[in-house]
């Protein structure tokens, strides 16, 4: 903590820290002027992950079931960029049930999770209101208020939860899909199940949509400004007919005016636009198209970027949602808020993809891997994770032990966004002198927006408080709040 | 471990075992190893489940079952490591646990906000227990600590009571 102080003319730093053992060890920092004037904020990840370090050595068919426990917010993710590496060392294509049982297991994922970001997470901001008491806004306050709302939210999260088990296994980090393809194909009945469970899941994120567009329409517009909007590069995959895209494609990048810098890229050559710079006050990486440097190149991921990217999505309820999304914010939706609509228009797209992919034959296809040994060294598997773009990038020995892996993770791509956010939002509300309520709600609320998971992660009994810190010009400490 | 004798339970009653942590951290992992011999038992009524955290879904099956043991691993340092801390089993309506549910900057829920999903959504909350293991060590790795493996067997001793319906 910096302390103020106006004789010397140093900058002042007031300190959020949002801390829980689960995911990793965060903390918020905004710094101010010797004019009292925020001059900038940091989102600060101060634990090391060494995920990378850990699985060396290791046998490369090992990774998908190995990244899947190191997270447990999103496993299906790293479940399945580390199977698509795994095929590239193996150098085969995977059967066609295969890939669409993958591509099941995504949407199913990308459901649950947006289900419990939008339902549980962020909802209590926009019913309760941003200044209402804490202790009320969050599920509690929104089951007094909206039950049937929080019900729908669990609904939606049991829905994908259940898909996703009775693909993989009971286990959330089974590892089911793996190098060449996955374990099992689709169980008898399942098919049958889901499908009659569609209706339910369609008509709550219809509802969901209903009220959030309302909620944007008439009482978030200073939010609409302030959170997190700014022109940035957005990068993710598209498919190569410009539809929306979870688990194959090219990546795109796209400016903020929405000109196509970088389209079909395979992922092998990542690296030649992205580079990743580090700072020494985060363990985070702050990932960046190289050529326009770490600030200019900084790009967002996720729901709101793949619907930037894309030219449709390419089912009829998601499409006509698209079009009212860009009626809303323009071909290019700048503003972070924006994240939790298209998290609720990716929510639908997912139910119709998971009735696509059900009524389709060939996900009945009882061939579902391909075996071959080690056929290649190095080799770069994506997938989107619900927050954002997931690479695994693994090189290997001749036996098929890691000998090295690089992890680009969403919520580090949306690292410089998130610290943009945390500014923007501060220099709007923080009057220098107190540290209110409404700024922190608004800043982490802010954060929210991307959904961010540092997951990597123990979840030991306890957890920290969120310790927020001012201190005066004189350096004494003059006020101090603390959130269970 | 051999099952237990089951004789007295009737078939509408559920017991719900929940581990909660990492498997790949260490001693975070003692409450999913747990969680996964109880499941190997094979027990009727008994419904075990290895979760990495506590998430609103479970909310409805806590709100079905009659009772719930939570599993956690909890971290001792100081003090509590000196004191060669024991696997603690606790009523939690005994227990002054905060009512307000976790920072939502996080992801995970805590064994008494998810009762009170329950209660709130679904009307009705099980009896709970919460057995804490304690943990020495939550770095990366699959092992867990001697001091942590050390109080398995005590942990399974307690184990064995709430299933019993002793504790």
């Amino acid at each position: 903590m910096e302390i103020p102080n106006p004789e010397t003319n140093q900058p002042r730093t007031v300190l959020i820290d949002p801390v829980t053992r689960i995911e990793g060890h965060a903390k918020i920092s905004i710094h101010l002027d010797a004019d009292g004037q925020v001059e900038t904020a940091r989102f600060h990840v101060v634990e090391y992950r060494g995920f990378e370090t850990f699985c060396e050595g290791r046998p490369f068919t090992e990774m998908a079931a190995i990244t899947a426990r190191i997270c447990g917010i999103c496993p299906v993710s790293h479940l399945l960029a580390a199977a698509k590496t795994g095929d590239k060392l193996l150098a085969v294509t995977i059967p066609p049930a295969a890939e669409k049982l993958r591509r099941l297991m995504n949407l199913a994922q990308i459901c649950q999770s947006h289900a419990l970001s939008f339902f549980h997470l962020s909802s209590p901001d926009f019913l309760l209101g941003w200044d209402s008491d804490p202790a009320k806004r969050n599920v509690f306050g929104l089951i007094a208020a909206d039950p049937e709302l929080a019900r729908s939210g669990i609904r939606l999260r049991q829905f994908g939860q259940a898909l996703i088990e009775a693909l993989g296994g009971r286990k959330i980090h089974a590892a089911w899909a793996v190098p060449g393809g996955v374990r099992a194909p689709l169980a008898e009945g399942l098919k049958e199940r889901v499908l009659g469970q569609l209706p339910e899941m369609f008509a709550i994120a219809e509802r969901a949509l209903a009220l959030f567009k309302q909620l944007m329409d008439t009482k978030l517009g200073e939010e609409r400004e302030v959170f997190g909007s700014f022109p940035s590069l957005f990068m993710g995959l598209v498919g190569s007919d410009g539809r929306w895209e979870h688990y194959g494609g090219g990546l795109r990048i796209i400016n903020a005016e929405g000109s196509v810098l970088v389209d079909g890229l395979s992922e092998d050559a990542y690296a030649s636009v992205i580079a990743e710079a580090v700072e020494p006050w985060s363990y985070l990486k702050f990932p960046y198209y190289k050529p326009l440097g770490p600030e200019a190149g900084s790009y967002r991921v996720g729901p709101l970027a793949r619907l930037n990217l894309c030219e449709r999505i390419g089912t009829p309820r998601a499409d006509r949602e698209l079009i009212e999304l860009r009626q809303r914010g323009g071909r290019v939706v700048s503003g972070s808020l924006y994240y939790h609509l298209a998290r609720l228009i990716e929510i639908v797209a997912c139910l119709e993809g998971i009735e696509a992919l059900l009524n389709d034959p060939g996900i009945e296809g009882r061939h579902v891997r391909a075996r071959a040994s080690v056929n290649a060294l190095e080799a770069v598997g994506v997938s989107e994770a619900p927050r954002g773009t997931l690479f695994h990038h693994y090189r290997v020995d001749a036996n098929g032990l890691i000998e090295k892996v690089n992890l680009i993770i969403a919520t580090g791509q949306n690292n410089r966004a998130m610290n943009r956010t945390v500014t923007q939002i501060a220099r709007h509300y923080l009057d220098g002198a107190h540290l209110s309520e409404a700024l922190l709600n608004r800043v982490e609320a802010g954060i929210r927006c991307y959904d961010p998971c540092l997951s990597c992660s123990t979840h030991a009994a306890g957890s920290m408080p969120l310790q927020v810190r001012l201190y005066g010009a004189d350096g004494a400490l003059v006020e101090e709040r603390i959130r269970g | 471990m051999a099952p237990m004798e089951r004789s007295w339970r009737s078939g509408s009653v559920v017991e719900l075992v929940i581990g909660i942590g990492n498997r790949l951290r260490s001693d975070d992992g003692v409450g999913p190893r747990l969680a996964e011999e109880v499941e190997a038992w094979g027990l009727s009524g008994v419904e075990s489940m290895a979760v990495p955290q506590l998430t609103p879904e479970l909310a409805p099956r806590l709100a079905a079952c009659a009772r719930v043991l939570f599993i956690d691993a909890w971290l001792v340092d100081g003090v509590d490591a000196s004191a060669a801390a024991a696997p603690l089993l606790e009523s939690l309506e005994a227990l002054e646990l905060s009512a307000a549910p976790p920072s939502r900057f996080s992801h995970h829920s805590t064994p008494q906000a998810l009762l009170q999903l329950a209660e709130g959504l679904y009307g009705q909350r099980p009896e709970a227990w919460w057995l804490r293991v304690p943990a020495h060590g939550l770095e990366l790795g699959e092992q867990l600590s001697p001091a942590t493996a050390a109080q398995l067997v005590p942990a399974r001793r307690a184990l064995r009571c709430w299933l019993d319906r002793d504790a």
